[in-house]
């Protein structure tokens, strides 16, 4: 009886952690997207003013206005900023749950043991 | 990132130190991959520096092949020699005079440079700590096989 609720626990258990691998890599990849957008921006700042600016749709390269191009590229870092401080957050919670559900693992264990002992 | 946690060494618990010693394995193999994909991506930028270097005005009006796919080529005419158009990234491309381009790209190698120096120091620094900690695992086993030989007599 305990032991399969034992066993219940373990698989909750195991989804958390999933879950929180996924979280994990999602947070990771949009790291790396900030990353490359900053590059851009950077590089955008170092233009001259004449300098023509490109963007690639599809297999051809068309013409952009330069200032929608910078805003453009601002306004994807601020929301990947954003999505990256509410994935931290997330994961915060989720340290917290999987610590939680290690504790009770834990004493669910000792207890399961003690009992087998009595018996 | 293995954490730094205060232990006795002497006394931790030896599947502790095992735990540890794998996690350093682990992140080792995690930055020497990064490292690799680093030097490539350095490799690709010097390379891009390497062909600017080509497109001279004593080449103007000279013929090039032109890749269309890996294998297949097409002849053309090298016809602007005064600038290039350079891909900065999350599909922006940009037209820069061949100056500032080879500009752009030595920019691009220090900074990989910069960084690859730093990981360099990170992994010497986690191999380090890998040996102690192999070394301090093997003593502890040594202990543990001569306690048992004296608890035998």
């Amino acid at each position: 009886m305990a032991a399969a609720k034992f066993e219940a626990e373990m698989q909750a258990f195991q989804a958390l952690q999933r879950e929180f691998t996924k979280v994990v890599q999602s947070r990771t990849q949009l790291e790396s997207q900030l990353k490359e957008n900053e590059m851009v921006s950077k590089e955008f700042d170092l233009l001259k003013d004449d300098a023509t600016v490109y963007k690639l749709i599809g297999p051809v390269l068309v013409k952009q206005d330069r200032a929608e191009a910078t805003t453009n590229v601002k306004k994807r870092i601020e929301f990947i900023t954003s999505e990256i401080k509410r994935l931290e957050k997330q994961i915060n919670e989720m340290e917290e749950k999987q610590e939680k559900k290690r504790s009770e693992m834990m004493q669910m264990q000792q207890a399961l043991q003690a009992q087998r002992q009595q018996a | 990132m293995a954490q730094n946690t205060q232990i006795d060494p002497l006394t931790a618990p030896l599947q502790q130190l095992q735990m540890y010693q794998q996690r350093l394995q682990e992140d080792i193999e995690t930055l020497t991959t990064s490292y690799a994909s680093l030097r490539t991506v350095q490799a690709k930028y010097n390379d891009c520096l390497d062909s600017l270097k080509v497109i001279t005005s004593e080449n103007r009006g000279k013929t090039v092949l032109v890749p269309l796919t890996n294998s297949l080529y097409v002849p053309g005419e090298l016809s602007d020699v005064e600038s290039v158009i350079v891909d900065v990234g999350t599909g922006y491309f940009v037209d820069k005079p061949i100056p500032d381009a080879k500009d752009y790209y030595k920019r691009k190698v220090d900074y990989i440079q910069t960084n690859l120096n730093g990981l360099q120091g990170t992994i010497t620094e986690e191999r380090k700590k890998l040996t102690d900690i192999s070394e301090l695992i093997a003593l502890r086993v040594e202990m543990q096989r001569k306690q048992a030989a004296e608890t035998k007599k």
